[in-house]
């Protein structure tokens, strides 16, 4: 660890140190290449990697990867979004320069940014949307299910199907994207852009599912089918605005059943059989509950 | 005994790994905790014999992995009237990556911090000439420099290292003899917070030492060609702390002086980014006491 803030605590220096990615940890070698992970430490709060490839060493061997790490509360990290791209965005507006590094940096400022809808527009994710990839993905981050998922974009597949599920369901993640699959990184959904000789080697004999993202469309959605049904909908249909701000208004304490009934009523709506003012009636119920 | 315990305490379908002794399915390829190869107990298994772990240590950039890949190569390659012979295939990789990467003129890459990207090398081993030469199952990973001074500096962060070092029959501590030539402390210092820590792994009495052999490596010593002359007068003379340590600490030591690479040139270039190092290049092997510190530990294990 090059450098901390005040507040990390050792327990949580000694899990990050352990968990973070190493040389050749990143799925991709392109100079662009980026990774993130997402996990719930011992402490309970939420660590947010976010890598890079940072060239060579001194020594002229290369594959060094570089991790910022944002360390927040739980409930604050739902309240930024439970989202990858509110993060990269205050450490890319942070002053974090390489070069002026010393051993004690300031604290960053989570802000309140639609940065997620940039996600949206990307092409691995209209595509994900369109067939189903990503809800079958949002379905089994919302099961806990221990596997690896192929798909062509990691990260930005993580974070389109993480903006599916409602903000209350983005807790207690413990997730990657774009890093190889590595058992001391102790994360139960692993997405990288394809499953090699490595990863099985390092998932057999384990209870770790290996999943082609082409094989996920058409795979049940669970429990919370109907919900996944609807974002999926409204996506298709260029409701992308309604989809993000709908999911992420039902903050902490939202159960199934309730954003069951959120997506009949909104499905409902849809048909013509129900008023709007129904949608906003039962939202404002809640948050007054 | 051990090996059998690996299988009769586990579940029926479960096997015990070698090293942290965490509970896995017979199909597993790696522990589930650790990472280490499960092919070490099955391979065990059928030798009937509990193998020897021989762990190398070292700062990163010390020059573990050239030197245990080399070691292993000379092993196969009967050096010095030894005998080996390599446990499943996994264990050439390493001394195949150094040689091919030796020959392309270029250090072989880094070793990654993840448990399971470690080169892991199970042979086995013994001296050939003699009437009753006896043959060693040796263990001997390759681990990350990163990852042992991580574990150095807050104990637990690795918790294989520490089960790795707990099981050790004997230990290589490589040292930057280069480096500590120059006057650098850093290589002192980090010799000495390894060996602190192995000091505080075994928790033996103050008035009793450690009796786990210890071979100090004085690697790169083609830098500093004294070492070759008098290793025990080099430590102590440049490495004082360690040596310091070692005399009161730990029983069975010994100091040797080695080297890999004949000569080395400098390049600069090639580099997209906005720095530009000069990185070192090997231009060709010239191993010098590979063998002699493995051959030492041999006798005292």
């Amino acid at each position: 660890m090059v450098s901390a803030s005040s507040g990390v605590r050792t327990q949580e220096r000694t899990e990050i140190t352990r968990r973070s990615p190493s040389h050749g940890a990143l799925c991709s070698t392109a100079s662009d290449a980026r990774a993130v992970a997402i996990s719930t430490l011992a402490t309970g709060r939420v660590c947010v990697s976010l890598s890079r490839l940072a060239g060579e060493e001194h020594t002229g061997r290369g594959g060094r990867v570089w991790t910022d790490v944002v360390l927040v509360d739980a409930p604050d990290f739902i309240r930024a979004g439970g989202c990858p791209g509110t993060f990269a965005e205050a450490v890319a507006s942070a002053p974090l320069a390489a070069a002026k590094l010393g051993p004690s940096i300031e604290k960053v400022t989570l802000p309140a940014t639609a940065a997620n809808r940039r996600v949206c527009s990307r092409p691995a994710v209209v595509q994900g949307v369109r067939d189903g990839t990503l809800a079958a993905m949002a379905a089994l981050l919302l099961e806990r299910c221990s596997c690896v998922v192929a798909v062509a974009d990691p990260v930005a597949a993580l974070e389109g199907a993480l903006m599916l599920l409602p903000l209350a369901l983005r807790g207690e993640l413990n997730v990657s994207a774009g890093l190889r699959f590595a058992n001391s990184r102790r994360v139960t959904f692993c997405v990288v852009e394809q499953i090699d000789v490595d990863t099985r080697r390092a998932t057999r004999g384990h209870p770790v599912a290996l999943l082609a993202g082409d094989d996920l469309a058409g795979r049940s959605l669970g429990i919370l089918g109907p919900w996944l049904e609807l974002m999926m909908r409204w996506w298709s249909e260029e409701r992308v605005g309604e989809a993000i701000a709908l999911a992420d208004s039902l903050q902490v304490g939202w159960s199934p059943r309730e954003i069951l009934e959120v997506a009949a009523v909104c499905e409902a709506i849809d048909r013509h059989e129900e008023d709007p003012e129904r949608l906003e009636a039962l939202l404002a119920r809640r948050a007054a509950a | 005994m051990a090996i059998m315990q690996a299988f009769s305490t586990a579940q029926p379908t479960q096997v015990r790994c070698l090293i942290c002794e965490a509970p896995n399915s017979q199909d597993a390829v790696v522990c589930g905790d650790c990472s280490a190869p499960m092919a070490l107990v099955h391979d065990a298994l059928v030798q009937g014999r509990v193998p020897q772990i021989i762990s190398v240590l070292g700062e990163s950039n010390v020059g573990k992995t050239v030197y245990l890949g080399f070691l292993l190569d000379m092993l196969s390659q009967r050096a010095h009237d030894f005998e080996a012979i390599p446990r499943g295939a996994y264990s050439i990789d390493l001394q195949q990556n150094v040689v091919a990467s030796m020959t392309s003129r270029r250090f072989p890459e880094k070793t990654a911090m993840e448990p399971d990207r470690w080169n892991w090398a199970y042979y086995q081993a013994r001296k050939s000439t003699g009437r009753k030469s006896r043959w060693y199952d040796l263990v001997m990973p390759d681990l990350a420099g990163e990852s042992l001074a991580a574990e150095v500096a807050t104990p637990h962060t690795f918790r294989v290292i520490r089960s790795l070092l707990l099981k050790s029959s004997g230990a290589m501590l490589l040292v930057d003899a280069a480096l500590a030539a120059n006057g650098a402390a850093r290589p002192d210092f980090f010799a000495l917070k390894m060996m602190s820590y192995i000091d505080s792994i075994f928790q033996t009495r103050r008035e009793q030492k450690i009796a786990t052999p210890i071979a100090i490596v004085l690697c790169k010593s083609d830098h500093c060609p004294e070492c070759f002359d008098n290793p025990r007068q080099f430590v102590q003379a440049n490495l004082n702390r360690l040596w310091n340590l070692c005399e009161s600490r730990f029983a069975s030591i010994e100091y040797f002086a080695c080297s890999a690479v004949g000569a080395v040139a400098y390049a600069t270039g090639g580099n997209s980014g906005d720095v530009d190092y000069v990185r070192p290049v090997p231009l060709h092997t010239s191993l010098q006491g590979i063998l002699e510190p493995f051959e030492w530990l041999i006798d005292n294990i």
